[in-house]
C-alpha cells in the first residue's frame, strides 16, 4: 500500500511539469512586457528593456522554462509578483486561508445538503418530494454562480441591508459566498446521489437483503447507501480539489482576498511569476486530492483493496 | 393426508407502466404440502420469478402489482399482512435463493455479517452476540464453507461458493419455506451437481419444504414431488412427478417441452424446439395462450381459455382437448 | 443489425423522449430561444439598439417602451438580450462540437488501440485535467487576449480531456464485448469496427454527456465574459451585460434579470433535454 501511495506522489511531479510546461507555453504566446509592469508607464523605454533583459525575458523559450523548473522544483524558488514586488509563495499563502475557509465549510454545507436530499429523493423516487427536488436542483443548477451571487448582493445587502456585499469585515461577510456557492454546488450533488443510490437500489443484492427481512431503513442506509458512498465520497474529493479554482467567481464578485482572484489579476496583468505560482499551486493541491480520493477508495472498498495489496 | 403449507389461489399479477400492462401472471392455482418439493417448470417470461417474488411481496416497486387473488401460508393470507409481520416471515418462516449468485450478495459486506444480519433480524430469544457467531460458522459449514472465510468479501469467492452463501443466508433460520429460484442456472455444470444435493440434502435435514423454479426437466425430475408447468403466466398442466413424466394425456405445450414424452427415459434432457415464440404478455390473445404454436391447435382454442380438467386426483391440464367431453357444467375452476 | 433495426430503435428513443414532459418543456424553451437568437436581427435594429448609447434614455425601468428596461448608457435590455443570445448559444455549441469530435477520433483510437499513442495522450489529457475549474481557460484568454474567438479557443481546449476520456473508456468497455470480437474475427477493417459498431453504440453516453457540456459551456462562457475574460463590451453578450449591471445594481436591478433569466433558461432546458434523453436511451427503462 505504502509503495502505491509513494509510486503515485512521484507520478504528480510530471504532471506538475507538464502543467508548468502548459502554462508556460500559453503565456509565450503573445509577447509580454515584464519590464513596463514593473516600473510603470513614466519609467523610460531603455530602463524597461534593461530590465526584461535582466529578467531574462529575450532568451530563448526553452531556457527559460528549464530555468524556471530548476528553480521551481530543486530549490522551491517561485521569485517575486511583478507587481506588488512580493514573492510569490507568500502572496499565495497570504491569500490561501481565505479561500481554503470557503471551500472547506462550503464542501461540508454542501455534501450535508447534496447527499442527503439526493438519499432522499432515490427513496423516495417519483413521490411528490423527490419531483420537487429534481425540479429546484436542475434550476439550481441552471443559474450561473456569478448571478446568484449578485442578486444575494441586491437582495440581501442592498434591499434588506442584512448582510455585507464586499469584502470581510466579520462572520457575516462569509454567509453570502459561502452560502450561494454551497447552494449552487449542492444541487449537482443532489442529481448525482440520486442517480447513484438509485443505480444501487436496482441492484439484485438489495432484494437478497429484503428477503432477509430486513426493515426498508436499514436496507437503505446499511446496503444502499454504503455502498454509494464510495463514488460519492470519490465526487466530492475531487470537487473539493476543483474548488480551489472554482471560488474564483465568487472571490470576485465579493471582493474577497482568495487565490481565485490573486490568480485573476495576476493573469489580468500578465504577472508571469505570480501565475505560475497560482497555477502550480492549484494543480498540486487537484491531483494531491485526487490522489487522497484514489487511497480512501483502495481503503474502504474490499474489490479494490485487494488489488493494491501487499 | 398431507398437511397444505403454501397454497396460492386465483394469484394475478401485472407489471403496470404509464403505457402499458404486463399480464405477467394470470390467475393461477398452486398447492404446495409440507416437506414436499414443488417444481414451477416453463421458458423464460412464463412468470415463474414473479409467482415467486409474489409470495415474498419482493415485486419490483411501483411497477408490479399484483391484482387479485391470495397466497395463503400456514393458513394465512400473506397478502394482507402488514408490512412489518411480512418482514417477520421474510427470512425466517420463508427464504430466497436468487438466480445469479454473482449479483445477490452485498460486495461490500463480509459472507460473514451478511448471514449475521439474517440472524440479528429474526434473534427472537435474545440470542447474545457469541451465540450468534458461532451459529453463523455452524451455517457456513453446514453449506461446506470452511468457517474461517467468514470474514472474506464475496469477490473471494467463486460462483459456486456464493451460491452456497446465498443458500446459508436462506436457511440461516430454518425456514419452513424455501424459494429457489433457478439456484443452478447461472453455474457451471459441474457445480451445479453439487449445490443441488447441497440443497436437497439441507432440505431434508432441516425438514423445509421447498418451492423450486427451474427449466432444466433433469433437475425436476430428480429433485420435485410436484410440478406446476407454467406458460405466459398461466398453469397449464400440474400434477405429481408420475403424472408428469409418466402420465399418458399432457397439455401440447407439456409435450413439445419434454420433446416427446415415451421417450423421455432415451433422451431426458433432450429438449426439441417449440416453433415460434410466446404471446407479447401485454396484449395475450383470446383464447388458449400457446394456440399460435400450438401443433393440435382447433376453433374453439381461439375463441377462450380452456378449464382446467382434472385427470385425475392430482393431475390438472388446462387445455381443450381434454375438456371438450366435459365441457359443460365445467367453469374452469 | 439490419436499417430497419437500427431505424426502429432511434424512432423508439424519440417515443420515450417524447413522452417525457419535462424534456419536451426544455425542447420547446429551447426552440423558442434559439429562433429568438436567429430572428433577434430583424426584430431590432443592431446599430441603434444594442450598440449606440443613448444619454437620454439611461437608466429607464421596464416599460411598453423597453420591455426589459434600458442599462447604464440608454441601451434597450431586451434588445441587447435578444442579440445576446448568439455569444452564448454559439460558443456552448460549437465548443461542444468540436471537442466531441476531436474526442471522438482520438478517444476512440485511443481506446481501440491502446499502447504508446494510448499513453501519451493520456498524459498530455492528465494535465490539461489538473488545471482545475477555469483555469486553464483564464490563462490561454488572458496569453491570446479577450476576445470571441480567443474565448471559443480557450473553451474547446478545456474540454477537450473530458470527451476524450469520456470516449476512449466507452470504447474500451465495448471492445471487450463480443460483437465486437466477432466483427474482428470475421476480418472486419478497425475502422469499420470503430464506424460500424463501436460508436453507435458508444452514442448515448457521448450525446447524454454532449448535453451536459453544452449546458456547462453556456454558464462557463457567461460566467467568463463576465469576469472580463471572454467577450468584451460593448458586445451584449449576457455575462457582459451582467458585468455593466453590477455597478448599476442599485440604480437599475432590472438590467440583471434579464440576462440572468435567459443564461438560466438556455442551461435548463439543456439539462431538461439531457435528462430525458438519458432516460430515453436506458435500456433498463424499456417500454
Amino acid at each position: 500500500m505504502w509503495k502505491y501511495v509513494l509510486k503515485r506522489l512521484l507520478l504528480i511531479i510530471p504532471i506538475l511539469l507538464g502543467v508548468v510546461f502548459i502554462v508556460f507555453a500559453i503565456m509565450s504566446l503573445t509577447p509580454s512586457d515584464p519590464g513596463r509592469l514593473i516600473l510603470g508607464i513614466s519609467a523610460s523605454q531603455e530602463s524597461v528593456d534593461q530590465l526584461n533583459d535582466q529578467l531574462g525575458y529575450n532568451r530563448p523559450f526553452m531556457t527559460r522554462f528549464l530555468d524556471y523548473v530548476k528553480e521551481a522544483f530543486l530549490k522551491f524558488e517561485f521569485g517575486n509578483s511583478y507587481n506588488s514586488g512580493k514573492p510569490v509563495v507568500r502572496e499565495i499563502m497570504n491569500n490561501f486561508p481565505t479561500t481554503l475557509k470557503m471551500v472547506v465549510i462550503s464542501t461540508v454545507l454542501y455534501s450535508i445538503i447534496g447527499i442527503t436530499l439526493g438519499v432522499f429523493s432515490a427513496v423516495k423516487q417519483y413521490s411528490a418530494g423527490d419531483n420537487i427536488l429534481r425540479v429546484a436542483s436542475m434550476a439550481v443548477a441552471a443559474f450561473p454562480q456569478f448571478w446568484l451571487a449578485m442578486m444575494g448582493i441586491l437582495v440581501f445587502s442592498l434591499y434588506l441591508g442584512w448582510l455585507p456585499s464586499n469584502g470581510i469585515d466579520n462572520w457575516k461577510s462569509w454567509i453570502l459566498p459561502i452560502g450561494l456557492y454551497s447552494l449552487s454546488a449542492s444541487a449537482p450533488l443532489l442529481r448525482l446521489t440520486r442517480t447513484i443510490v438509485l443505480e444501487q437500489i436496482r441492484q439484485d443484492y438489495v432484494r437478497t437483503v429484503r428477503a432477509k427481512g430486513a426493515p426498508e431503513k436499514r436496507v437503505i442506509w446499511k446496503h444502499v447507501f454504503k455502498n454509494s458512498a464510495l463514488p460519492i465520497i470519490n465526487t466530492v474529493g475531487v470537487q473539493f480539489g476543483a474548488s480551489l479554482g472554482g471560488m474564483v467567481v465568487m472571490e470576485s464578485v465579493y471582493s474577497l482576498p482568495g487565490v481565485g482572484n490573486l490568480a485573476l489579476t495576476a493573469m489580468r496583468q500578465k504577472d508571469m511569476p505570480l501565475i505560475m505560482g497560482c497555477t502550480i499551486f492549484m494543480a498540486a493541491i487537484f491531483c494531491l486530492m485526487v490522489l487522497v480520493v484514489d487511497i480512501v477508495s483502495a481503503y474502504s472498498d474490499p474489490r479494490v483493496k485487494a488489488k493494491y495489496a501487499g | 393426508m398431507a398437511e397444505i403449507l403454501l397454497d396460492i389461489k386465483d394469484l394475478v399479477v401485472e407489471y403496470k407502466s404509464e403505457l402499458e400492462t404486463v399480464h405477467a401472471v394470470n390467475g393461477i392455482n398452486l398447492r404446495l404440502n409440507k416437506r414436499e418439493t414443488l417444481g414451477i417448470v416453463g421458458e423464460t417470461g412464463a412468470g415463474k420469478t414473479t409467482t415467486a417474488l409474489s409470495i415474498l411481496r419482493l415485486l419490483p416497486d411501483r411497477v408490479g402489482h399484483i391484482a387479485g387473488g391470495s397466497v395463503e401460508f400456514e393458513g394465512r393470507d400473506l397478502l394482507t399482512l402488514p408490512e412489518s409481520e411480512m418482514r417477520a416471515i421474510r427470512g425466517e418462516k420463508i427464504s430466497m435463493i436468487f438466480q445469479d449468485p454473482m449479483t445477490a450478495l452485498d460486495p461490500i459486506m463480509t459472507v460473514g455479517d451478511q448471514i449475521k444480519e439474517a440472524l440479528e433480524l429474526h434473534n427472537h430469544d435474545n440470542k447474545s452476540a457469541e451465540q450468534i457467531d458461532r451459529r453463523v460458522d455452524e451455517v457456513l459449514e453446514m453449506v461446506g464453507i470452511p468457517a474461517y472465510r467468514r470474514t472474506e468479501y464475496p469477490h473471494q469467492f467463486s460462483g459456486g461458493m456464493k451460491q452456497r452463501v446465498v443458500i446459508a443466508i436462506a436457511l440461516s433460520c430454518e425456514p419452513d419455506l424455501l424459494i429457489a429460484d433457478e439456484p443452478t442456472t447461472a453455474l457451471d455444470v459441474t457445480i451445479q451437481a453439487q449445490v443441488l444435493s447441497l440443497m436437497r440434502r439441507l432440505k431434508n435435514d432441516l425438514d423445509t419444504s421447498m418451492l423450486l423454479i427451474t427449466h432444466d426437466l433433469g433437475i425436476v425430475a430428480q429433485t420435485c414431488d410436484t410440478v406446476a408447468v407454467m406458460y405466459a403466466g398461466y398453469i397449464i398442466e400440474s400434477g405429481t412427478i408420475d403424472d408428469i413424466f409418466t402420465g399418458e394425456r399432457h397439455h401440447p405445450y407439456t409435450v413439445g417441452l419434454f420433446g416427446s414424452i415415451p421417450n423421455l427415459t432415451v433422451r431426458a434432457e433432450r429438449l426439441t424446439p417449440i416453433d415460434g415464440l410466446m404471446p407479447d404478455p401485454t396484449k395475450l390473445p383470446a383464447g388458449c395462450p400457446f394456440a399460435p404454436r400450438c401443433p393440435e391447435c382447433r376453433a374453439e382454442c381461439e375463441r377462450g381459455m380452456p378449464p382446467v380438467s382434472e385427470m385425475s386426483e392430482t393431475h390438472r391440464i388446462c387445455c381443450w382437448k381434454y375438456s371438450s367431453a366435459e365441457q359443460k357444467g365445467d367453469d374452469g375452476k | 443489425m439490419s436499417k430497419e433495426n437500427k431505424s426502429k430503435k432511434s424512432g423508439s428513443v424519440w417515443r420515450r423522449f417524447r413522452r417525457n414532459k419535462p424534456a419536451m418543456v426544455g425542447l420547446v424553451i429551447l426552440t423558442v430561444l434559439l429562433l429568438i437568437t436567429v430572428s433577434a436581427g430583424f426584430i431590432v435594429d443592431y446599430e441603434t439598439q444594442v450598440i449606440r448609447n443613448n444619454a437620454r434614455e439611461r437608466l429607464q425601468a421596464p416599460s411598453g417602451g423597453h420591455l426589459f428596461g434600458t442599462d447604464n448608457v440608454g441601451r434597450d435590455v431586451f434588445a441587447r438580450v435578444i442579440y445576446g443570445g448568439r455569444y452564448s448559444l454559439s460558443i456552448a455549441f460549437i465548443t461542444t462540437a468540436v471537442s466531441m469530435a476531436f474526442g471522438a477520433i482520438v478517444g476512440s483510437a485511443c481506446g481501440y488501440y491502446g499502447g504508446l499513442f494510448d499513453s501519451i495522450v493520456m498524459r498530455i489529457m492528465d494535465v490539461l485535467n489538473s488545471l482545475p475549474g477555469m483555469l486553464l481557460t483564464l490563462a490561454i484568454v488572458a496569453a491570446l487576449g479577450a476576445n470571441y474567438m480567443n474565448l471559443l479557443l480557450a473553451m474547446i481546449v478545456s474540454t477537450l480531456s473530458g470527451f476524450v476520456r469520456l470516449i476512449r473508456s466507452t470504447v474500451i468497455a465495448l471492445s471487450d464485448v463480443e460483437y465486437i470480437q466477432a466483427a474482428r474475427s470475421y476480418g472486419s477493417s478497425d475502422f469499420g469496427i470503430i464506424i460500424k459498431h463501436v460508436m453507435p453504440n458508444a452514442m448515448g453516453v457521448i450525446i447524454v454527456n454532449a448535453a451536459g457540456s453544452v449546458s456547462n459551456m453556456i454558464l462557463a462562457a457567461a460566467a467568463l465574459s463576465f469576469l472580463g475574460f471572454g467577450v468584451q463590451p460593448p458586445l451584449p453578450e449576457w455575462g457582459v451585460m451582467l458585468s455593466d449591471a453590477k455597478t448599476y445594481m442599485r440604480q437599475a436591478p432590472w438590467c440583471m434579470i434579464a440576462p440572468g433569466v435567459f443564461i438560466m433558461l438556455s442551461a435548463l432546458s439543456i439539462n431538461l433535454m439531457g435528462d430525458g434523453l438519458r432516460d430515453a436511451l436506458d435500456p433498463r427503462l424499456k417500454d
